[in-house]
């Protein structure tokens, strides 16, 4: 999906003024559609209009931007297939995360254990 | 070599103070399996049951459900169906409980109209009293 078939979706639950409101407002993100997260934010807002119209945009922006907050995303109001996208995508990010977190401590691993090496060695000089 | 020892240990608080910290849940690895195993059975077992219904009492005219609910309840049924088995398994690799590669891609859900009961073997609607 990307943000014209989604606005094509929308305009007749949220009217063109609503679509020129929202276009407005995706000018700014188009660039981003393409990527797997903001394919997964147009989802969860296409969820939130066609269950609860123009409000609904209120709402994916609260989950959108808890995300953002370390803090848990009320979904609740998404369809059982955009909520099972949504999770199976944190779980990568999470798991991304953690192999992200264990190059990095390896690499800090071999550089701190560079370095003591080289406080032992000049210890060892100057005594 | 004090200055390297400070240097050092600048760098390290530094790292500390400006890297941020993500809070991480410690939990019994069998008390949290069998909470996720309570989970998964009350949303599978769910789905089972209200498979019957929906095949057995939903109509669909075009492959689509007649009744809204029906086809809330047939994505309930088919997302449970298709996800539940690999994100459970997702969630006990991720938190070190199962051996595993993440798969990248999840499984596709089926569309709602592999459910669909033609309108010619409309079920008989029940009659109820004084009508229709």
């Amino acid at each position: 999906m990307d943000f014209k078939q989604l606005l094509d979706n929308l305009l007749p639950i949220i009217g063109q003024a609503g679509v020129d409101t929202l276009q407005d407002l995706f000018n700014d993100l188009a660039a981003d559609q393409d990527k797997p997260w903001a394919q997964m934010a147009l989802a969860l807002l296409a969820d939130a209009i066609e269950e609860h119209g123009m409000a609904g945009i209120e709402m994916a922006r609260k989950a959108i931007e808890s995300l953002f907050n370390d803090e848990v995303p009320n979904i609740d109001w998404a369809s059982p297939r955009t909520a099972s996208d949504f999770v199976w995508k944190l779980q990568s990010a999470e798991a991304e995360e953690k192999s992200a977190a264990r190059d990095f401590f390896v690499k800090m691993g071999d550089v701190l254990g560079n370095v003591a090496a080289g406080i032992i060695k000049g210890l060892i000089i100057a005594t | 070599m004090k200055h390297l020892i400070l240097w050092l240990s600048a760098t390290l608080l530094a790292a500390v103070a400006f890297g941020g910290c993500t809070k991480y849940v410690v939990r019994d690895p069998v008390v949290y399996q069998t909470e996720l195993n309570q989970y998964d059975a009350w949303a599978t077992k769910q789905a089972e049951l209200l498979r019957g219904f929906v095949t057995d009492h939903c109509v669909c005219t075009d492959g689509k459900f007649t009744d809204k609910r029906c086809g809330k309840a047939a994505d309930f049924i088919l997302t449970v169906e298709t996800r539940a088995a690999p994100n459970k398994e997702r969630m006990l690799i991720l938190a070190g409980i199962k051996e595993g590669e993440l798969e990248e891609t999840p499984p596709a859900i089926p569309l709602n109209s592999t459910l669909c009961l033609p309108t010619s073997e409309t079920p008989e609607a029940p009659k109820t009293e004084g009508g229709e």
